[in-house]
């Protein structure tokens, strides 16, 4: 009976071969649409920035009340950083343009300069500094300990680094820019590198998605 | 004294220096900065025309800040480390990029306050050849 054995054998690789062309056409259909890699997450319940203060370039403390009720754009970096700061700053005022479409950021948003250089960057300096790029813009800094109780909780990390041999020197940051929402929520952190439209898109699409989910 | 160890001096003062050769700077441009800034950066794209590998090993400023230095930034998990580099070698056909983020000429201390538009002239060195430019001061690249 070898021939009635070869046919069992060809109809068993058939039934092979269309359940594995079966198996890959559903897979195809149910699979998540490709190009469309997960980019972050808002997480349900954000963690709340604690209190602190710094001292802000207008001669006032800026606190955690400072940044109720606003959706903040908040960046870490100093006045002697002549590449990522600017850079970050311009962008920053590009996306800010960018957000006027978006009724609630362009009424209730803002953007804070902490510098992680307070050796250097007096809050007068400060306000200069951010001056420059947009008048609106708000800048602050503290003494090491007061400025760790808000670098601290947000993860934000900076070292002096010496540049050649004289006392010059630079401050390795973090780059990112945070999101914190009206309530204080940490809502998210872009890492650099940074572009407007980008930054612009997603800051729309997350706040538009809080006010419409209950 | 030795008839040579006149000759280098002698050569230097008499002769204009040659420009580094092959080497071509397109899209200058010195990002403009606060009044009072300590610290800016320039960037421009650096191209080899020439046979040879480039190695620009300084870059000077007369007049305008106190030094150059090379630096590059590196983003590493979302922290920003600036690097100083010796050199800029350009191998021959390439062109190096200095550009936001990334590679930048570190120029400290400006001797005045640099309005948006005004030029500033940067030699940058090879070996003994120069190159001279003129940087504008802008917002964005060019």
């Amino acid at each position: 009976m070898a021939s009635t054995d070869r046919s069992a054998l060809i109809l068993l690789v058939l039934v092979a071969v269309l359940a594995f062309a079966l198996g890959i056409h559903f897979a195809r259909r149910t699979a998540p649409e490709a190009g469309a890699p997960v980019e972050g997450m808002l997480w349900p319940d954000p963690p709340r920035l604690e209190s602190f203060t710094l001292d802000g370039a207008d001669g006032k403390p800026l606190t955690e009340a400072t940044l109720r009720g606003k959706w903040s754009l908040l960046f870490f970096g100093f006045t002697h950083c002549p590449d990522v700061c600017p850079t970050t700053l311009a962008t920053l005022r590009e996306t800010v343009k960018l957000l006027e479409e978006t009724p609630d950021f362009a009424q209730q948003g803002q953007v804070v300069l902490v510098s992680v250089d307070p050796a250097r960057d007096t809050p007068e300096a400060l306000a200069g500094y951010v001056g420059h790029f947009d008048r609106n813009f708000l800048a602050a800094t503290a003494p090491p300990d007061r400025l760790a109780a808000l670098t601290g909780q947000l993860g934000i990390l900076h070292t002096r680094v010496p540049l050649g041999s004289g006392e010059e020197y630079s401050v390795d940051h973090t780059a990112s820019i945070l999101l914190i929402g009206p309530g204080l929520e940490r809502l998210a952190i872009f890492s650099a590198p940074h572009a407007a439209p980008e930054l612009a898109a997603k800051i729309g699409q997350i706040i538009q998605f809080l006010q419409d989910s209950p | 004294m030795k008839p040579t160890s006149l000759l280098l001096p002698l050569l230097l003062a008499c002769c204009p220096t040659e420009a580094c050769e092959g080497l071509v700077i397109e899209r200058a441009w010195i990002r403009e900065a606060p009044p009072g800034a300590r610290v800016m950066a320039g960037y421009a794209e650096l191209r080899n025309d020439g046979a040879s590998t480039l190695v620009v090993d300084a870059v000077e400023s007369s007049g305008y800040f106190d030094h150059v230095m090379i630096h590059e930034t590196l983003l590493e998990e979302g922290r920003a480390r600036m690097v100083p580099r010796d050199t800029l070698e350009i191998p021959p056909g390439a062109t190096l990029s200095l550009a936001p983020g990334g590679l930048h000429l570190m120029l400290m201390q400006p001797v005045s306050d640099l309005a948006l538009g005004a030029e500033v002239p940067l030699t940058l060195r090879c070996g003994e050849a120069v190159t001279e430019t003129r940087f504008p001061v802008s917002a964005a690249a060019p």
